[in-house]
């Protein structure tokens, strides 16, 4: 994973928005607490960036695996498919993080310097929980594709429709349905979409759900509570196996057919 | 075992003694009823527990340890058709409401201070009041349980100043009031800091308020100056820096307004205007209702706020403000940038009609939308267009630079260690 | 075919979650820490004086004095109108708006201080008046051309 130069200009790239964002964002304003634009667009950029290349790198890699015959290859040796699937999931996830220990290393390292950026510890901890879950959908991705290009536009497709297209399509179903309509079906996408899922979170672990309006005040504050956080970590959970179960499946099957 | 038993009887004995020995002494009310017309009355560090009712002039003055106390609903004092009272020094506590005042003038009420009441001061219809260097601390709860620190209904020639409110439902509630002015006066965590009904000439200028529903909310008024006010924080559900509703000939300028919900909202104003605020990073920064061109948006700082302005498409006279978001330049250098600031937003003005868009606040795919918006926006003409933007900001936000040694050692030793381990894993 | 289903299967329950809330209009319980006025942005802090409009849609708006929900009234479109809500003098019931009789004094304060309460029927209005020595006894067809606010 690491050996390729895609890898390597990922890297450079992350660790060169990530520090100048916080440092454009931080020096002309005072230090605050809450959701403000700097907070915003850094969440956003961990939300548009992250999966991105995750879902492209991750599921081309395993598409080349299967289109370059490796994988059939792999099926002579005594390995399970639960095996290789976990395998892939794992090197995928330990570059990334390595990217974005990198990326959080140079931003640590200009804090010193100039004692304005900042990166909180629920950016960090965000981070790890969109690349724990957007792998687990790359690699689904991967085996869902029959070639190279077909992963990386099934990936692309998938990455647009949780980051873009979703919220685009219930904005406009707004317009014309009441209030209280809206407010379901955006609850329902919340835990339907991996990204909304995140942006959820940080909402939620930064005690900020007042952020998101009276209307879902109560929703919000069943999520506050200890149930709400169990649930919370399940669905994530679910998010992060359920992929991989699937695509297990899905080359299990395939397996029989060739 | 004897001894517990003396102790016991001797236990029993001060009880019984006790209420005797308070009974020597007189009451509150008795020395009141004492104190000659306009006398003083000093009283020393003692505990009452009682009901007063003042119905003459004169001034009250207590000691560093003055309580009084009173267990039930009634007011621990009640002023009624008195000429001149001046109240200092004592501290009112476990009562449902502190002071009542009813048809009387020239109160004076300084250095009291208010402890675990529902309400710390009531007057209806009084002349010439001033209320000054209070202390009032609410009861725990949720606001819709509490009652207000101070509330003046139907009164005149009011002076509110340094008074430090907290845990209550509103600072203070002003209903038809004529010439009211409130000044260095710290509020937080209540709902609503000032609530203005109907008051007509009111001032409120250097206030600090801090985490309310709402700092000022004004209704139904007229001819009020809200000036060098600070308002952090008001950053709950619905909650809003300034609320204005109904009213006119308001006038707000050189407030600061940080880390609100929305700063401003604006509704149904007349002849008002908003000049030389500054607005830094509020979730929206104003937000104007039923609006008209008479209402003038002038000279203000609109720095890190995720709206800047948002409206249900009524106009507003919007011109030379500083926009930290307009791209624009300025050729012939005179400090106004040469093209149009658009601050429309197809998100804001949703957010305006249906509240359960505030879910998308700056979401991604908001970001986005608001990227196409600036394009398409170029040609609007009409709604929130201001003609002339400021290219510099009238403040200057300072930034402390401080320089923490063991983090740029720990964060630059990562990076090297990480980029050899790559290095590492390539070979 | 499969997204065809799933398009057919979203507007149908979209259109579910719409025909749910139009069958009989019935009065919401209201939250002091979520709900505040739609036309003057109150937070409800008086749940006694409260009143509040059920929507065709489903939606309900909420108003923390009956001026405030007639001058929303006045304003909206009479086709999305379901039932109009106000709690009576008590505080604990709500009535129908277009059926209650109501009672105007300068003196009645209520959050707004528009100074007009609800009663169920016009003899407990009348008993009000009388009880209380003071009051206007008013219809809902009053209230349309009632100048809210201007005795102040």
């Amino acid at each position: 994973m690491l050996r390729s130069r895609w890898m390597q200009l990922v890297a450079l790239l992350f660790v060169f928005v990530f520090a100048t964002i916080s440092l454009i964002q931080q020096i002309a304003l005072p230090d605050v607490n809450g959701f403000t634009r700097q907070t915003a667009s850094f969440l956003n950029l961990l939300l548009f960036l992250l999966p991105l290349f995750i879902l492209t790198i991750g599921s081309m890699g395993i598409a080349s695996d299967l289109e370059s015959g490796w994988f059939s290859l792999l099926k002579t040796y005594p390995i399970t498919v639960a095996q290789y699937i976990w395998g892939k999931y794992i090197a995928l996830l330990l570059s990334f993080m390595l990217i974005l220990l990198l990326a959080f290393a140079v931003v640590l390292g200009m804090n010193g310097i100039s004692g304005q950026v900042h990166l909180p510890i629920l950016f960090v901890g965000l981070s790890i929980m969109t690349v724990l879950i957007f792998s687990a959908i790359a690699i689904l991705c991967g085996t869902f594709a029959k070639s190279r290009l077909h992963a990386l536009a099934l990936s692309l497709v998938v990455w647009a429709v949780s980051l873009l297209l979703l919220s685009y399509a219930l904005m406009a179903i707004g317009t014309v349905v009441a209030g209280h309509v809206l407010q379901k079906l955006t609850i329902i996408m919340i835990h339907l979409n991996p990204a909304e899922w995140i942006r959820f979170g940080y909402f939620l672990f930064s005690g900020q759900t007042s952020v998101l309006g009276p209307s879902f005040h109560h929703f919000t504050e069943f999520y506050s509570s200890t149930m709400g956080y169990v649930l919370y970590a399940i669905v994530t959970i679910l998010w992060i196996v359920l992929p991989i179960l699937l695509a297990k499946w899905l080359l299990v099957k395939r397996g029989r057919q060739v | 075992m004897k001894r517990i038993w003396i102790f016991i009887i001797f236990l029993i004995v001060s009880m019984w003694s006790m209420p005797q020995g308070q009974a020597k002494t007189k009451t509150l009310q008795q020395l009141i009823d004492q104190t000659p017309e306009n006398g003083i009355l000093q009283l020393p560090d003692t505990i009452y527990k009682e009901n007063v009712v003042i119905r003459k002039s004169l001034t009250i003055k207590g000691s560093k340890h003055t309580i009084l106390q009173s267990a039930n609903q009634k007011p621990a004092i009640k002023i009624e058709n008195a000429e001149q009272v001046t109240v200092e020094n004592i501290t009112v506590q476990n009562a449902h409401i502190g002071i009542v005042g009813k048809k009387s003038q020239h109160l004076h009420f300084k250095h009291l201070h208010f402890k675990n009441v529902w309400s710390g001061i009531q007057l209806y219809n009084t002349q010439d009041i001033t209320l000054k260097h209070l202390e009032i601390a609410g009861i725990h709860g949720h606001y819709a349980d509490k009652g207000n620190g101070l509330a003046i209904y139907n009164s005149a020639n009011v002076t509110v100043q340094e008074n430090n409110i907290q845990n209550v439902q509103d600072g203070v509630y002003i209903e038809a009031v004529n010439q009211i002015s409130l000044s260095k006066n710290k509020i937080q965590n209540g709902r609503y800091a000032l609530h203005f009904m109907y008051t007509k000439n009111g001032q409120a200028t250097d206030n600090t308020f801090q985490k309310n529903v709402t700092g000022i909310m004004l209704m139904m008024s007229e001819n009020a100056k809200l000036s060098h006010n600070r308002l952090f924080e008001q950053n709950g559900l619905n909650a809003s820096g300034m609320t204005l509703f109904q009213s006119k000939n308001i006038n707000v300028f050189n407030n600061l307004f940080q880390n609100n919900r929305t700063a401003i909202s604006a509704q149904n104003l007349t002849n008002s205007s908003m000049k030389k605020n500054t607005f830094l990073m509020n979730q929206s920064a104003m937000e104007l209702i039923r609006s008209n061109e008479q209402n003038k948006i002038n000279k203000n700082d609109f720095i890190g706020n995720i709206v800047n302005l948002r409206s249900d498409g009524s106009g507003s006279d919007i011109a030379q403000n500083y926009y930290d978001d307009y791209a624009g330049i300025d050729v012939d250098d005179n400090g106004i940038g040469d093209r149009s600031y658009v601050a429309l937003q197809s998100f804001g003005q949703w957010m305006v009609r249906q509240p359960a868009y505030q879910y998308f606040i700056e979401s991604p795919s908001v970001v986005l939308l608001n990227m196409m918006d600036r394009q398409t926006n170029a040609i609007e003409k009409k709604q929130l267009v201001d003609k002339e933007p400021m290219m510099r900001s009238a403040i200057i936000v300072e930034s402390k630079s401080v320089r923490t040694v063991w983090k740029i050692i720990l964060g630059f030793g990562m990076v090297l260690a990480i980029l050899w381990f790559w290095r590492k894993e390539i070979q | 075919m499969m997204k065809k289903r799933w398009l057919v299967g979203i507007f149908a329950a979209v259109l579910c979650l719409q025909a749910c809330g139009d069958k009989e209009y019935k009065p919401r319980e209201i939250d002091s820490e979520t709900d505040i006025c739609k036309i003057c942005n109150m937070t409800i802090v008086h749940k006694e004086y409260a009143g509040e409009i059920a929507l065709k849609n489903g939606d309900y708006e909420i108003f923390d004095d009956l001026g405030c929900l007639i001058e929303y009234m006045k304003g909206m479109d009479e086709d999305d109108l379901g039932k109009a809500f106000i709690k009576d003098e008590s505080g604990k019931k709500w009535l129908d708006v277009k059926t209650a009789s109501y009672v105007y004094d300068k003196d009645i304060w209520t959050p707004m201080s528009y100074g007009v309460i609800a009663f169920q029927t016009k003899e407990e209005a009348k008993k009000y008046i009388e009880k209380e020595g003071k009051g206007k006894l008013l219809s809902f067809s009053d209230l349309d051309t009632f100048e809210w606010g201007v005795h102040h």
